[in-house]
């Protein structure tokens, strides 16, 4: 960590730094940010129909308590799909569209590290006439 | 009295450096009996012998009562302190020390047996003449049976898992309808996390304020308090702000409570340090569980009244006497406790592990901090996301707060997220500063994550670090990728 005192704005501030990959973690007025260059892509996380978020990924390292559904299940947005253990917490994770399960990689006692995929969801694809209702 | 020369500490982080130290300072040799994943902490580095008694995991060392005492007898320990949570309230673990030929640093393995399953606890308190919560603490499992339990305490109600502690098993049921969810998922959490799936029910009070009662004892009958602690600042049951003294209580009652709690330790000669939870509603306090051990906010109640409680536990468990009259602990201004948690306050609290980058605390007058952690070592995904306890002291209450913001500002912690900006925002919150805040204050105001401060990284700062960015560079920050995924 670098100790910083910088002029922004005429202004002297006392900024502390530190470099972490691409990455720049910086505390300045009482908070941290985190600043990252633009050229490096983000990570896909999902190659669901309607973009980004469609699958139910693992927020953070964590061991499987409950599966909640099966492969060919019909979810609901909000629905609780799967529960993990981590940092002796039990959280529900929901699915985030309405969708068919169409993978569950892990089985109740396993491991999951951080961005694993949990509860692949194949959006359901309305039909244009239930869409305008 | 027989001295300790060398103790065992059966724990990690922030407790294991304060036994150390507090041991150390009495001449007393330690031994760290630590996991594979903590010889980068500092606890380890503190230590005067580490011994590693097994994998990361918690089951495999902290909670692995053989591995801990093989640990502790390999090393040539003559006592050994259990520090909070992991196994400092299992009697079979107390009993096993004892067993071993080592001393342990707590309540008997009878009144942690007595006093740590909620239920039998709750017997005893109405034995001692302690107020108690209505609800139900049979051995019934059966879920018609407590249900019908249930309606008779009455909706609200917590389930809660009898030898449960900091939140686990436990569970909020608004309405009737919900019962059966959460009982299930109650049982669940009890069994995985206390091998013991038994619940049992109490009427949950919507607005009441948590109070606890230091007390301590030397297991003779003798028992003095170190008056209370006010910890309504929860969130899933875990405290995030504690003090001392409670902002609203009158002389009266805080005499009152005081000597309510010293009746229950007494009733059991209890010995060492213990803490009665009381929750306060309508003027009236109710006991809720006693707890057999140090806690995590032990830190206030020693700034009030400028005692040192692990160097009392040390001298009581060598057979020592109490090192204070009752007459002679007179609090003093007023102390505040922030648990410093590495999660991220703008995704829902999804706790946040890595490497820290950068640590810095804003050292000062009446200002303490209580980590485990330096600079380099790693935050993992194994324990509790706590970097440090923030702890500051002031002539009153509205001066702590002041300083406690202060210190907010000036604590640096880089590469992991925190809840730096969630807890400013507490102790900014109107009900906080009028000192009205209930257990239900988190769930009222902060349920929902707090905004992400929109700022353009500084170029300035770039120049400074001889980074090279651009203009759509200095827009660009940390995507949220949880953003909604969270409830």
């Amino acid at each position: 960590m670098k100790e910083l005192k910088v002029q922004v704005n005429g202004l002297t501030k006392r900024v502390f730094a530190a470099k972490s990959g691409e990455k720049i973690w910086y505390h300045m007025d009482g908070d941290v940010h985190v600043w990252a260059p633009v050229s490096r892509k983000k990570k896909n996380r999902s190659s669901g129909a309607t973009g980004a978020g469609d699958d139910v990924m693992a927020p953070m390292p964590g061991k499987i308590t409950k599966v909640l559904v099966k492969v060919g299940d019909v979810v609901e947005i909000g629905q609780v799909v799967i529960c993990m253990e981590a940092m002796k917490m039990e959280y529900n994770l929901k699915a985030n569209v309405k969708g068919k399960v169409y993978k569950i990689p892990f089985a109740v006692g396993e491991q999951a590290m951080q961005d694993d995929l949990l509860v692949k969801i194949e959006p359901v694809v309305l039909a244009p006439a239930e869409e305008k209702k | 009295m027989k001295k300790i020369q060398r103790l065992a500490i059966a724990n990690r982080g922030e407790v294991a450096v304060r036994i150390i130290r507090a041991a150390q300072e009495m001449g007393i040799e330690t031994v760290l009996l630590h996991s594979e994943a903590d010889a980068k902490t500092l606890a380890f580095r503190e230590a005067d012998q580490c011994i590693c008694i097994g994998a990361a995991d918690s089951k495999s060392s902290y909670l692995n009562i053989a591995a801990v005492i093989e640990g502790a007898k390999a090393a040539g320990a003559d006592a050994l302190h259990p520090g909070f949570g992991f196994l400092s309230e299992n009697a079979d673990f107390a009993e096993a020390c004892e067993n071993a030929g080592l001393e342990f640093v707590g309540p008997t393995p009878q009144s942690i047996r007595k006093l740590g399953d909620k239920i039998s606890a709750k017997l005893i308190a109405k034995q001692a003449q302690v107020p108690t919560i209505p609800g139900y603490e049979g051995d019934d499992s059966d879920k018609e049976a407590l249900l019908k339990e249930a309606k008779r305490t009455g909706f609200p109600l917590l389930i809660k898992a009898s030898g449960g502690g900091g939140g686990r098993g436990l569970k909020i049921v608004q309405k009737e309808e919900e019962f059966f969810e959460a009982l299930e998922s109650a049982q669940r959490e009890a069994e995985a996390g206390f091998g013991n799936s038994r619940v049992f029910l109490e009427r949950y009070f919507e607005d009441a304020k948590h109070i606890e009662v230091q007390v301590f004892g030397d297991g003779k009958g003798h028992v003095v308090h170190l008056f209370e602690r006010e910890c309504s600042v929860q969130r899933r049951h875990q405290k995030i702000i504690e003090e001392a003294p409670s902002a609203l209580l009158t002389m009266e009652q805080r005499l009152e409570i005081g000597e309510i709690a010293k009746r229950l330790a007494a009733f059991v000669s209890y010995r060492g340090a213990g803490t009665v939870e009381f929750l306060f509603s309508g003027g009236r306090f109710y006991f809720m569980e006693m707890n057999t051990r140090l806690q995590v906010e032990h830190t206030v109640t020693e700034m009030v009244l400028g005692v040192d409680l692990v160097k009392a536990q040390l001298l009581v468990a060598q057979g020592g006497a109490i090192p204070w009259l009752q007459q002679d602990l007179i609090p003093r201004g007023h102390a505040i406790e922030c648990r410093l948690y590495a999660e991220d306050p703008y995704r829902g609290g999804v706790p946040s592990t890595g490497p820290i980058l950068g640590l810095r605390f804003p050292h000062g007058h009446g200002r303490r901090f209580e980590y485990g952690m330096e600079e380099g070592d790693e935050i993992t995904s194994y324990y509790d996301p706590m970097i440090a306890k923030l702890i500051v002291w002031d002539e009153n209450r509205p001066r702590a707060i002041q300083k406690m913001l202060k210190v907010l500002d000036q604590t640096v912690v880089l590469g992991v997220r925190t809840n730096i900006p969630l807890l400013r925002a507490i102790l900014e919150h109107n009900d906080f500063i009028e000192g009205s805040m209930t257990t239900q204050f988190m769930g009222r105001y902060f349920v929902d994550s707090l905004k992400e401060p929109e700022v353009s990284f500084p170029k300035e700062i770039a120049s400074a670090l001889s980074v090279e960015i651009t203009k759509a560079d200095a827009q660009n920050f940390e995507p949220n990728p949880w953003l909604g995924a969270w409830s």
